[in-house]
């Protein structure tokens, strides 16, 4: 409250030194608005975590020119999911890319958001462990001390139908700690736990460096989707055809990399994007090639609806299994706020 | 040391103390929490801002009778304020420790004066995440974190202090032949403690800051867990009962240093001070 | 206090042996505990990265866009600070109505109330400049106070004597008389603003040394978030020793001896 005081306060001032000393800086970030300029849409989607190759499908849609041809002029920005979801919804940004996981979170707490492109198939959530560990199925949790981002996250859900598959209870058969975002993967390198369960991709960025790990996935246990394209409810109804270009330019971008692309743009990303990659292009390729292209961007519904498809059945399992182990409370129905298809 | 210590003391000096005790004054300070509310409410509604933004006033208060009725915010208080005084304490100890040396011995001082700067002028936001990575999940790295963050304006405090005794009492030690412990024990520290102090309330902030921000990074209790939870669970008014909270904190923390201050230097000649 | 003061070539001597004693335990125990560099890199591991980073022009970018955010954001809380510093030190009532406010926000730890920030402001660069200028503008404005407060009333009465204007005395008396002060606030909150950026560019950013250290943890490339730690902290140094560089010419131009 005081913030919103003290901004009032001082707005005026404020704003008048900040255009002199932005004119006298020059314009180093573009800001992030929604305006249009000689028939171009200027628009943003914030991505979950921190740029990396695997958000390739983005980056080739800019660099290819397919945001382009669609009049849309698309910038990138990165923050965890629960801001994404905030930001999307406030209108700070147009679109996002979070984790499905937390966009149901958001909605069943009233953030006005819609998913408009379920651009990974299923949830990329994994229980990972250290090899030495010698954890290799569910059951071998019994005992061991497990890492989780919060106590309410979607993690600790999967980590608790994990469990729950081998009979075993969170909360009394094993040690569960608490390790935010930023420390949880060093906590496994650093052996202070046994297992943590996080994103899948963390799995080959560990391998990376060197570390020997294992992993489970979640998704057979708590059926999921991984990062999905989200928009303001609002700023979806009044601006379809945005939505719809943006859409279709990632589509098209997606069927360049399975139809054959995908090396290319992993190098294109590496090199423009996330250089801390260097080095990694053929490992990521790889990886991307087993997992993206087989697993996340495309599955049965997909062959059938086209790219990107928000299969409701399956969208409403998701919301149902959070809701089943406490995660949300109320009824929320995946059709009010999942686009189906969007091509 | 010298620039950075001249720089603490006119941020932090006797003469703030004097005016801020304002706040204490209990019916003020209602006056402006009242105040305060009213702006929130007035502004919620006005601005029409969406609940998953900013819970109102009430919607908050509620909460913060719910986590205070089921025990919840207790157990996370009692963690960060018993962090924070466990952290402070040893910030403390530290920085007076270092202090002296520092005052003492030149030799000690040129050495260790680089890796002070770095040190302080590095983030300690986004240092906090390595030390998870080196010192483990446990209190351990959250203590260094509070440690680090407050030793250094008592380190300040104590050299500025020392530096300023009054040379009256040096010679007065050495005329009765007081041997350097008992100087320093003596003299010297009760000579230097108001800088100490002043230094001591801005310490005392920065180690909420510090457990906040370790809590936020890697715990499962705490008031800075508090918060992450609520966020990434879009629990507004507990975020928000959370920051309320913490603001709370810090200002028992300023008043608390303020309080031993006055009790701890009544001896002082008002003349001279 | 101390006996005989070091000349400047022994401290910086004594500071540059100290620093390389450091960098050579670091290696060795790195080299001899065998420590992975995931979990600690040895500082070789550290100057390659950035030797490497170097030869790519992204580091000059994350730099450009941390030190634009701490210059503009730093110049406005200066601003606001000195202002502000000056209407509180005319009116006291404006001190006493405004200053348990801003002790409140200055107490308040800006990664809580941080998020909300960046929503209302957006996630462009204002909400970091807002960030930085919002840690910058108390300790400018709380060491302007003071140094107002500081001047004599001699020198008062010497401006009411020489019937100076109210503009005048402020640019000619207390505006230089001040300097000093304002020069201390400034330093620590360009340092505070170092982090304030971090923070502000944690929560919601395509660029800037804050960034690159979360992008190493996020993709576990510690010497990336090494490089970025020191690079800030050599920010903050900059600013500090920037600032006294400035207030000194200042000084030298006005013709006014340090307080």
């Amino acid at each position: 409250m005081r913030r919103i005081n003290r901004r009032s306060i001082l707005a005026g001032i404020v704003a008048g030194a900040v255009i002199t000393v932005t004119a006298a800086c020059g314009d180093v970030e573009p800001p992030a608005t929604g305006g249009t300029d000689g028939g171009t849409t200027k628009v943003s989607i914030q991505i979950d975590g921190a740029a990396a190759p695997y958000y390739a499908p983005l980056y080739w849609a800019k660099e290819q020119g397919y945001f382009a041809q669609q009049k849309l002029d698309v910038e990138f920005l990165y923050a965890d999911a629960a801001t994404i979801t905030k930001n999307v919804a406030a209108g700070n940004v147009q679109f996002g890319f979070p984790n499905a996981d937390t966009v149901i979170q958001a909605v069943a707490n009233g953030v006005p958001d819609v998913v408009v492109h379920t651009t990974y198939q299923q949830g990329i959530g994994a229980l990972l462990t250290l090899a030495g560990s010698g954890i290799t199925s569910p059951a071998q949790l019994k005992g061991k001390t497990v890492a989780v981002t919060s106590l309410g996250s979607p993690n600790y859900v999967q980590l608790t139908a994990m469990a729950a598959s081998a009979g075993l209870d969170v909360k009394k058969d094993m040690t569960v700690k608490v390790a935010g975002t930023g420390a949880i993967v060093s906590a496994l390198q650093n052996k202070e736990v046994d297992a943590i369960v996080f994103s899948r991709l963390r799995y080959y960025t560990l391998k990376a460096a060197g570390v020997q790990v294992n992993q489970i996935l979640s998704n057979e246990y708590l059926p999921s989707f991984g990062n999905v394209v989200i928009a303001g409810q609002q700023y979806a109804q009044e601006n379809p055809q945005v939505v719809k270009g943006f859409t279709t330019a990632l589509n098209t971008a997606l069927q360049d990399l399975i139809d054959g692309k995908l090396p290319a743009a992993v190098t294109m990303s590496v090199q423009k994007y996330a250089p801390s990659f260097a080095g990694q292009e053929q490992a990521v390729t790889e990886v991307m090639q087993e997992v993206f292209v087989k697993e996340l961007w495309q599955s049965e519904a997909t062959k059938a609806n086209g790219l990107g498809y928000g299969d409701p059945a399956a969208w409403q399992k998701a919301v149902d299994a959070q809701k089943k182990y406490g995660l949300i409370k109320g009824d929320v129905r995946a059709t009010d706020f999942v686009r189906k298809a969007s091509s | 040391m010298v620039a950075a210590s001249q720089a603490q003391t006119a941020g932090t000096g006797r003469r703030r103390s004097r005016r801020l005790p304002i706040v204490l004054k209990p019916f003020v300070a209602l006056l402006y929490v009242l105040v305060i509310v009213a702006v929130w409410a007035g502004y919620q509604t006005a601005a029409d801002v969406p609940r998953f933004l900013l819970a109102s006033p009430t919607e908050v208060g509620w909460q913060l009778v719910d986590l205070a009725g089921d025990g919840t915010l207790w157990t996370h208080l009692g963690y960060t304020v018993r962090n924070i005084g466990l952290g402070f304490a040893i910030g403390a100890l530290v920085g007076v420790l270092l202090g002296v040396l520092v005052s003492r011995s030149q030799v000690v001082d040129a050495m260790i004066y680089p890796f002070l700067v770095v040190f302080q002028a590095m983030p300690k936001i986004a240092l906090a995440p390595m030390f998870v990575l080196w010192f483990g999940l446990g209190l351990t790295s959250q203590l260094i974190l509070i440690v680090s963050l407050s030793f250094f304006p008592i380190l300040v405090g104590t050299v500025t202090g020392l530096r300023q005794v009054n040379s009256g009492y040096q010679d007065l030690a050495t005329i009765i032949g007081m041997k350097p412990v008992a100087k320093l024990f003596r003299i010297d520290i009760p000579a230097a403690s108001p800088s100490i102090f002043a230094a001591a309330r801005v310490a005392a902030v920065d180690a909420m800051t510090g457990a906040v921000v370790a809590e936020w990074i890697s715990s499962s209790q705490g008031l800075g867990y508090l918060l992450v939870e609520a966020n990434s669970s879009y629990q507004v008014p507990t975020l928000m009962a959370a920051i309320v909270v913490i603001v709370a904190v810090g200002v028992a923390l300023y008043q608390l240093v303020t309080f031993v201050e006055t009790r701890a230097l009544s001896w002082r000649d008002p003349v001279s001070a | 206090m101390t006996e005989r003061r070091l000349g400047r070539l022994p401290r910086t001597l004594l500071g540059a042996t100290s620093v390389v004693a450091f960098l050579l335990i670091w290696q060795g125990y790195v080299k001899a505990a065998d420590v992975p560099a995931y979990t600690l890199p040895g500082p070789v591991e550290v100057v390659r990265y950035a030797g490497q980073l170097l030869a790519g022009d992204q580091l000059l970018v994350h730099i450009r866009v941390t030190a634009a955010e701490l210059v503009q954001g730093v110049a406005i809380g200066l601003t606001v600070g000195v202002l502000a510093g000056v209407m509180t030190a005319r009116w006291r009532w404006l001190e006493r109505l405004a200053m348990p406010l801003l002790v409140l926000i200055q107490i308040t730890p800006k990664i809580a109330i941080a998020p909300l920030l960046v929503l209302w402001l957006g996630l462009g660069v204002t909400s970091k400049i807002t960030l930085v200028a919002l840690v910058t503008f108390f300790p400018v404005l709380v060491n302007t106070l003071a140094g107002l407060r500081d001047i004599g009333t001699n020198y008062r009465h010497l401006c009411q004597v020489l019937a100076m204007s109210g503009t005048q005395r402020f640019f000619r008396v207390e505006l230089p008389m001040t300097l000093p002060h304002i020069v201390v606030g400034l330093r620590l909150g360009a340092l505070a603003g170092v982090t304030a950026a971090v923070i502000g560019e944690l929560i919601g950013a395509q660029a800037g040394l804050g960034f690159m250290v979360a992008q190493g943890q996020e993709t576990d490339n510690v010497p990336q978030s090494m490089v970025g730690l020191l690079l800030l902290s050599m920010l903050g140094l900059l600013a500090w020793s920037g600032i006294g560089t400035a207030a000194s010419w200042l000084r030298t131009r006005f013709g006014v001896a340090g307080a």
